[in-house]
């Protein structure tokens, strides 16, 4: 469970968190383009759908495996006391007529197991849940986490990822939503900048994302993406909530034929401009703050 | 034999409640003392895993059969190795489903159903499983 206030980042990093709330207005663009304009590094937390490294192509790769302990429970050892199955808080352990058994995919690695059991009949052997993976990519460091295909668990490989990040400017590259996996970035992040998009749906998730960036105490700033003049609905709700609008990047149908190449967005001139704008923006706004 | 019905109802004529995990009530049946006992599902309020739990509480209170609508890809395997015949009924009630399972007519359930098809019935969603 988050605990408001007790950050998990290292005492010199700076880490700046791009977050949403609704999918798909433009996190991972904001994000992979911030990062080269700051020279900071770039941090891929979205471990289920990692896409960044698509526009920075870093190389070569190195990659280490996240593991879990997960508990064995030796036979010869369990007499089926149950005590272990009445401690699990996450149901993963069962105790069915021959024996007791795991589900290893509902298994957080807590240990509570093994401390209750009365027989010494429990061990742990490292489940791997996902890998880590860094490069050089377009001169900037990049990080990122996997989670391996089926995994219901993403935190324990987010975690990983950023106890690894190094000190300086980092770019966090949320997850969408405002579930527990963007809980768990924010627990490492010195600020956050919500990318919103100028639609009802945007507005609505937006508004929860601003919810939970509130419960961690960190200054906040948003950018509107793909900006057109519009019904202001965006603009009055940041008014609103007193939310500075540190940027806005025009919707523009070439800028996103040139994303959906996989190039620079910034080879477009207006884009290019609005990108310049929000680093200038942001530096003065977040370090004023912080 | 031990049948327990998955129920919306802590009596023989409240309706079958087809969600295993996340149902409010079991209702069991003991053939040989043909009586009714009543429990609450033990799963209902599991942040996760409720299916596991619902198991659980199948096997410690040794039944034989269970009577559902489905059943997810967590409790399946486990009841079913701890000797459970799983059997699949919906829209009648709890007293009807046991006549139906008397005399034979009901399906006998050996595949899973979908994961969280009680939190998503439960929340409205008809078709669950959409995009980011």
């Amino acid at each position: 469970m988050p605990r408001a206030g007790a950050s998990l980042r290292g005492a010199d990093e700076l880490n700046i968190a791009i977050l949403s709330g609704k999918g798909g207005t433009g996190k991972t663009t904001v994000a992979v383009h911030l990062a080269q304009i700051l020279g900071a590094a770039y941090i891929d937390c979205d471990v289920e759908a990692p896409n960044g490294f698509i526009f920075l192509q870093p190389k070569p790769l190195t990659e280490e495996s996240t593991t879990i302990d997960c508990p064995y429970i030796n036979p010869d050892n369990c007499n089926q006391c149950g005590l272990c199955v009445e401690a699990c808080q996450f149901h993963a352990l069962i105790s069915e007529k021959r024996q007791i058994s795991l589900l290893d995919r509902l298994c957080h690695g807590c240990g509570a197991c093994q401390l209750v059991c009365p027989n010494q009949a429990i061990s742990f052997y490292k489940r791997a849940i996902g890998h880590l993976e860094y490069g050089i990519g377009r001169n900037l460091s990049c990080y990122r986490g996997v989670l391996n295909v089926g995994e219901p668990m993403a935190t324990p490989v987010i975690q990983a990822l950023l106890g690894k990040i190094p000190d300086g400017l980092n770019i966090l590259d949320c997850p969408p939503g405002t579930s527990c996996s963007v809980v768990k970035v924010l627990q490492y992040a010195s600020a956050a900048v919500l990318v919103a998009e100028p639609s009802a749906f945007g507005r609505y998730d937006l508004a929860a994302a601003v919810k939970l960036t509130q419960q961690f105490s960190i200054p906040r700033g948003v950018v509107i993406n793909k900006h057109t003049k519009g019904d202001g609905k965006l603009e009055d709700f940041c008014q609103q909530e007193e939310l500075e609008i540190l940027g806005t990047i025009p919707f523009s149908r070439h800028a996103a034929e040139t994303y959906s190449r996989g190039q620079d967005m910034r080879l477009v001139p207006e884009i290019a401009a609005a990108f310049h704008h929000l680093a200038t923006n942001l530096k003065e706004h977040f370090l004023w703050n912080l | 034999m031990r049948v327990m019905v998955s129920s919306n109802g802590p009596d023989k004529d409240s309706l079958i409640d087809p969600r295993f995990g996340r149902c409010g009530h079991f209702v069991i049946y003991d053939c040989r003392t043909g009586k009714l006992e009543v429990r609450p599902n033990l799963g209902q309020t599991a942040s996760g895993g409720a299916g596991v739990v619902a198991a659980q509480q199948a096997i410690d209170e040794q039944v034989d059969v269970v009577i559902t609508g489905s059943v997810g890809p967590n409790a399946l395997p486990l009841l079913q190795r701890n000797d459970v015949a799983i059997y699949s009924c919906e829209n009648v009630t709890v007293g009807t489903a046991l006549e139906l399972w008397k005399k034979g007519e009901l399906e006998l359930v050996d595949t899973a159903g979908p994961d969280h098809a009680g939190v998503d019935i439960a929340q409205g969603r008809r078709f669950p499983k959409g995009g980011r």
